[in-house]
């Protein structure tokens, strides 16, 4: 890899976390207007739901990536997680055709 | 940084079977990677946000106008998401092989893109006056 103090391990993998946390906080917004715009109140309470779930959901795999990583990159192994940014695709789209939905 | 497969796989299942060839790159290209999907990502809630808000924009466009552009900006928000995962998994495969980074197919759809949808939006408000 690279010698010794040629960059810092701790703050990429933070700034990446930062970066998780930003678009955790941006996913609440548009959810809420989502839930903003649901046709009735079970539509609204649905969609609540979901957001909450998986902002949860997303806010401790960040936290729980920041550790594994901290752990991780000392040693040179594998730090790239697919899990996390498949999760993130599937409930942006899920929003987004929830949105379309309500649209209609 | 030579070791593929270590024993503790850290990301499960799906990482192993997305990411199966090459060895690992420089942790620093994999975390930008992981920065450049999620400004994405982010790009994408904002159009889902952009397209809600318009769709409650009652007394500012009018119905029929008003439905299409939201859908239309809800539509695109799903489908940059999509081609954000797209590009991270290429670029990541491309880091791990050593070889050449995919083209920014994403960048010229989202400038285009978001031109026609402002003049749309424009006009839709000119209309509605």
């Amino acid at each position: 890899m690279n010698g010794p103090g040629l960059w810092d391990r701790g703050a990429q993998p933070e700034r990446t976390a930062l970066a998780w946390s930003r678009t955790t906080l941006s996913l609440v917004v548009a959810g809420l207007l989502c839930v903003r715009l649901a046709p009735s109140a079970l539509g609204a309470a649905t969609a609540a739901a979901v957001v909450c779930g998986s902002a949860a959901l997303q806010l401790r795999r960040t936290r729980a990536s920041l550790r594994r990583r901290g752990a991780r990159l000392p040693h040179g192994r594998r730090i790239a997680d697919a899990e996390s940014v498949l999760l993130t695709t599937g409930s942006t789209m899920l929003l987004a055709v929830t949105g379309i939905l309500f649209a209609v | 940084m030579t070791a593929t497969r270590t024993p503790d796989s850290p990301g499960g299942r799906w990482t192993d079977r997305l990411l199966a060839e090459g060895s690992d790159p420089d942790p620093r290209f994999t975390l930008a990677n992981e920065r450049t999907f999620l400004a994405w990502i982010r790009t994408a809630l904002a159009l889902v946000a952009g397209g809600v808000g318009v769709a409650l924009a009652g007394d500012l466009v009018d119905a029929p106008l008003r439905h299409l552009l939201a859908i239309g900006f809800s539509a695109t928000g799903a489908l940059v998401a999509a081609l954000a995962f797209r590009r991270w998994l290429r670029t990541e495969r491309a880091l791990r092989r050593d070889e050449t980074l995919p083209p920014p197919a994403l960048a010229p759809l989202m400038s285009y893109g978001l031109a026609i949808a402002a003049i749309a939006l424009v006009a839709a408000l000119l209309i509605a006056r």
